[in-house]
């Protein structure tokens, strides 16, 4: 412990992208505890070729196309001593790794009434508006929200997929992280500290504002910052924030932001039904109908599988006019 | 007669790509399967050959610009071999 | 006492313990003292026991719905586990687990799957995280003849095959899966065979016979310890009881009253392995002082679990994570 106390923090910032900070948070903790193990298919595919050729074969385990159960081998191993990082690659696959997360992780440590832990981190990436069709284009986290018992975060900037994705290998719960594909190539200032860690269930602010708050997820915030920047030429002022962990949510920092603004939209690009967007407005009816000026507004993908067609596809996912033409229907 | 240079797909995830380099410059003459391009994406930095023979007459891309894949970046007059 | 005679009084002493713990477990069940559903692995004491006593204290397991026989053939206290029966806050899963999960993490079993199959890439987990940690432990990981047509068994047999997993692989094949017979349901009948195709050792035993149970384990666990993988073991089993104690099965019966009382009469585990101690090295007055001790044994934890307190409502989110934020959440309560 005094250890981490005395070590130098260097406080120094580094540019890097998305995938890149991703990566290095996991070679990171790899490096710092023997414990973490790394376990998914074709990982140098999906972006971990650094992983593969820097650590061998007992710490970053080659997965056969078994994601049911090497889901569940990654939580046997969390049970016993290990804090494995379960790559599922693409998100779609998350149905099929579904029953151990929701069954085994979610629910052990409750049902054994706290004599067991489980501290793993499964990680997915949502592919989408790209001409994948409906099987490798899911968003598929409103599924795991209705889930008790999970920790589940989207982060969207190069920092805080870092600084997230090293809490939650530390956390000793499950922890689902939905990585959107869109954020892969965007660049940002990352902290080059080994130990800078973003706490799970805090929201960011990403432009603080007074007439519009709103509220994206995922890939969609990519295009919400975008439209503020644009509606700001126009002298309207948007407060954007980005959750960043999913569940548990931080309704204090959207409820307050509603309370100075009286107007929201709410974008991702999951299916409308029952999705975030769905229970942020619900909270907000529930708790915080006496601020709201307008009705809310949610931009999401319709109830619609996602077509193969880039011709058909381009209809399906909110854009930057969408969001644009959200806030000048509240104003 | 040109031919376009089209910024190539990678694979699953990646949907844009920026230049880091051009190997060549307006008026030169390249050959097909010669590199040409650096390209930057969000996995890894790659050549992109030229696909045909001629010279280089039209550059679409600056270096530090970002495109979405398929889109064409340069062009190749292939009628002057 | 002998190394042989005093493993023999302690498999003794445990198949006794499951027994009486699930008769009178039966018997409060009916008496509404137990609440949901409750499933007894009377006639199976052979197999889990047998299999349990070639495990060291260290070594981990995963079980079953049919849950409570596991924790005791591994050595877990009884009052706990009476009291989880009854929901009460002294259950060993403080009453969050009941009759089809009563794991015991205190004697290495990290679950008890009511998923059939559930626990299968678990048990898998287990002994690559053995195997990482660079130590000598094995997992023990039960399942039932019905969970070997679940994708797990396959995906995870294969997997701990691959590795050279520190894996037992132990079916408890009782020959229905609910009213499903193996003829019904299994296109390969025979169940160790099945391992031939994931390229590791398959061994059927009579798993009436505590000592062939524990003679396949032990060797099997030798194997595992020495970096050599694992082994399926098909322990041949009955289950006397119906599935569930009350289950109600309309039609035509699913196997024949003379079948089900030919087993209890001829296979019993426990009368097989009682003629076997008086006929080599215990005196009925030994085998007598076992079973007053494990009948007073289970009174106590009767009596435990009756005079325990049932957890409060506020209690209610306890355990739920290792550790909270902002739980529960806001307007979480309001629906309770």
């Amino acid at each position: 412990m005094s250890l981490a106390i005395n070590k130098p923090r260097p406080d120094t910032m580094v540019q890097m992208t998305f995938l890149d900070a991703l990566v290095q948070a996991q070679i990171e903790e790899l490096e710092r505890d023997e414990r973490v193990i790394v376990m998914g298919e074709d990982i140098a595919v999906y972006g971990g070729g650094k992983l593969v050729s820097r650590f061998d074969e007992r710490r970053i385990w080659s997965m056969p196309i078994s994601e049911t159960s090497f889901t569940g081998v990654g939580i046997g191993a969390a049970m016993t001593g290990l804090r494995p990082i379960v790559d599922l690659s693409i998100a779609s696959f998350m149905y099929l790794a579904s029953d151990p997360i929701i069954n085994q992780a979610s629910k052990l440590r409750y049902m054994t009434g706290g004599q067991v832990k489980v501290p793993v981190v499964f990680r997915c990436c949502m592919y989408y508006g790209s001409s994948l069709a409906a099987q490798h284009s899911d968003r598929p986290y409103p599924q795991f929200l209705n889930v008790p018992g999970l920790k589940i975060i989207s982060p969207t900037s190069p920092a805080d997929i870092k600084g997230l994705l090293k809490s939650a290998v530390r956390d000793d719960d499950p922890v689902l992280i939905f990585e959107d594909t869109k954020l892969w190539p965007v660049k940002g200032e990352v902290p080059t500290d080994p130990d800078h860690l973003v706490p799970i269930g805090k929201a960011e602010i990403k432009r603080a504002g007074s007439d519009v708050t709103v509220v994206a997820i995922g890939g969609a915030m990519r295009l919400a910052m975008d439209a503020a920047k644009d509606l700001a030429e126009e002298g309207i002022s948007i407060e954007l924030i980005d959750p960043r962990t999913l569940k548990p949510l931080d309704m204090d920092t959207i409820m307050a932001s509603v309370a100075k603004t009286g107007r929201l939209v709410l974008v991702e690009n999951a299916h409308r039904v029952a999705n975030l967007s769905s229970e942020i407005a619900a909270l907000i009816a529930e708790e915080g109908f006496e601020s709201l000026k307008k009705p809310i507004r949610r931009l999401c993908a319709p109830d619609v599988h996602v077509p193969f067609s880039p011709a058909l596809e381009q209809h399906v996912f909110p854009g930057k006019a969408q969001i644009v033409a959200a806030v000048k229907g509240l104003m | 007669m040109s031919t376009k240079l089209i910024l190539p797909k990678w694979g699953m995830g990646i949907e844009e790509g920026t230049v880091s380099r051009w190997l060549k410059a307006i008026g030169d003459r390249v050959e097909q399967g010669e590199p040409i391009v650096e390209i930057e994406t969000a996995k890894a930095i790659q050549e992109v050959e030229s696909p045909a023979s001629g010279v280089l007459t039209r550059i679409l891309l600056a270096e530090g610009e970002t495109a979405p894949v398929n889109s064409e970046i340069a062009e190749i007059d292939d009628s002057q071999r | 006492m002998s190394l042989t005679k005093g493993r023999d009084s302690e498999t003794y002493r445990r198949m006794l313990r499951i027994r009486k713990f699930e008769e009178e477990g039966t018997r409060l069940y009916k008496a509404g003292k137990i609440p949901g559903a409750f499933h007894a692995s009377i006639g199976q004491e052979g197999t889990i026991v047998g299999a349990c006593i070639a495990l060291c204290d260290s070594d981990a397991m995963t079980g079953t719905h049919r849950s409570h026989g596991h924790p005791i053939g591994k050595g877990a206290e009884l009052k706990a586990l009476m009291a989880e029966l009854m929901g009460k806050a002294t259950g060993i899963c403080k009453g969050r687990g009941g009759s089809m999960h009563l794991a015991d993490n205190s004697v290495g079993i990290i679950g008890e799957s009511a998923i059939v199959g559930g626990g299968i890439p678990l048990a898998t987990g287990c002994g690559l995280s053995a195997k990482v940690r660079q130590t000598d432990q094995v997992c023990l990981c039960f399942f039932g003849d019905g969970a070997v047509n679940q994708g797990t068994f396959h995906e995870s047999l294969n997997m701990a095959s691959l590795w050279k997993l520190p894996v037992i692989y132990l079916c408890e094949n009782n020959g229905y899966a609910i009213t499903t017979s193996i003829a019904r349901s299994h296109g390969q009948p025979n169940i160790a065979k099945r391992a031939e195709a994931y390229g590791m050792p398959g061994i059927a035993v009579d798993g009436q016979d505590v000592r062939e149970v524990y003679k396949a384990t032990s060797e099997a666990v030798a194997r595992a310890r020495r970096g050599d993988g694992p082994t399926l073991i098909e322990a041949k089993t009955y289950r006397f009881d119906e599935h569930q104690v009350g289950l109600f099965i309309p039609g035509t019966p699913y196997r024949h009253a003379e079948e089900v009382e030919t087993n209890k009469k001829l296979r019993d585990p426990l009368l097989l392995f009682r003629r076997a101690l008086l006929d080599t090295s215990f005196s009925e007055a030994e085998l007598h002082e076992i079973e007053s001790s494990v009948v007073a044994e289970v009174r106590d934890a009767i009596q435990f679990a009756e005079a325990s307190p049932f957890p409060p409502a506020s209690a209610l989110y306890d355990y739920m994570y290792s550790n909270p934020i902002l739980y529960p959440p806001q307007g979480a309560t309001s629906a309770v």
